[in-house]
């Protein structure tokens, strides 16, 4: 009986901890941290939101779920502004791994990254 | 005893009304989404016809996350946007008369997501406040130029009210503090409520198992 309670007490506050999507995905704060990077940019939220992004791929790793659509390619941007090529050039790699059906584009933000060999993440 | 009639009259008008509602199934209202099957999501800039000028970025940082859950692959919004602008494609309205077709091949995209925002009317009351948004989304196939899925809809989201009083004077406090509410969670609401119609695709898990699924119909656009 203890055993069972503790395990409803766990789902509990597993459930409220993070919320995973019917596909199975983890946001975070993902729009809240993106609509202030439109609203107002300027490098607070920009660093806000590349840490979000970094938290989500983190957080879906640890729960053993696939990275959610965009967010390496996001990070990719994120590293190119910034003139690292070769991160910037292993997170679109990434998002082509994680999706194929992003190959088609992430081939296309690749040519910005060029002769960088994938070194992974 | 005269009052039988009465309640029969009333019930059968009950009945009326509800079937006026119109429901359909996923299967029915999208059949193409199963035939054609879409993965690759590409979501252009929101045409804004409503008084409301941050519509249009806050539809764009709340659809990805309902529009990825509901399964589908959705073309990373950031890398595509500074393309379609590199294009001289930032406004949706120079969108729309573009074939879908010209997408498929520098994008991989299997279908195009528009979205035009027809009104954000924001009430403010004593004891509360809400957001009617109405908007119409239409899928097309990058394959065929068909539309696959669309929905119109108006949408109420109460943004207050809570009668503790706790919330809603938080929110009060942030309106004052910023000059602005937060109308994120309004935003996502929106596009998670209009989403429910839409077949699920790939990545979700009720995929290809949700044509008899009972939805409430919309009027439909016709583009």
């Amino acid at each position: 009986m203890r055993i069972v309670l503790s395990i409803c007490v766990l789902v509990l506050f597993s459930g409220c901890a993070t919320k995973v999507s019917d596909s199975n995905l983890y946001w975070g704060n993902y729009s809240n941290t993106l609509y202030m990077v439109k609203k107002e940019p300027s490098d607070a939220t920009n660093a806000a939101h590349e840490e979000e992004l970094q938290s989500i791929v983190e957080k879906s790793k640890e729960m053993n779920l696939r990275v959610p659509p965009g967010i390496y390619a996001e990070l990719g941007l994120y590293a190119l502004e910034r003139g690292d090529k070769k991160t910037a050039h292993n997170y679109f790699i990434m998002e082509q791994r994680t999706y194929q059906e992003g190959g088609v584009l992430m081939q296309q933000a690749l040519k910005y990254t060029p002769t960088v060999p994938f070194e992974g993440l | 005893m005269k009052l039988m009639p009465l309640l029969l009259l009333g019930s059968l008008i009950l009945l009326a009304s509800g079937c006026a509602t119109n429901t359909s199934t996923k299967g029915q209202a999208y059949p193409e989404m199963y035939t054609e099957k879409p993965v690759a999501i590409l979501v252009v800039p929101a045409i804004n016809h409503s008084t409301a000028a941050d519509a249009p970025i806050l539809y764009e940082s709340t659809i990805n996350e309902p529009l990825s859950n509901a399964g589908f692959y959705v073309l990373p919004i950031e890398v595509t946007d500074r393309f379609l602008r590199n294009e001289g494609l930032a406004e949706g309205e120079a969108l729309k008369d573009i074939p879908p077709q010209k997408f498929a091949e520098p994008f991989g995209a299997d279908a195009i997501l528009y979205v035009t925002i027809d009104k954000w009317d924001t009430n403010y009351y004593v004891v509360g406040g809400n957001v009617t948004v109405g908007a119409s989304f239409l899928m097309k196939s990058c394959k065929t130029g068909a539309t696959l899925w669309s929905y119109q809809d108006e949408i109420l989201v109460n943004t207050g009210g809570d009668t503790s009083g706790g919330l809603l004077a938080a929110i009060i406090a942030t309106a004052i503090a910023t000059g602005m509410q937060d109308y994120v969670p309004v935003a996502r609401n929106v596009n998670i409520m209009t989403l429910q119609s839409i077949p699920y695709g790939k990545y979700h898990n009720n995929h290809d198992k949700d044509q008899s699924q009972r939805i409430k119909l919309s009027k439909i656009p016709t583009k």
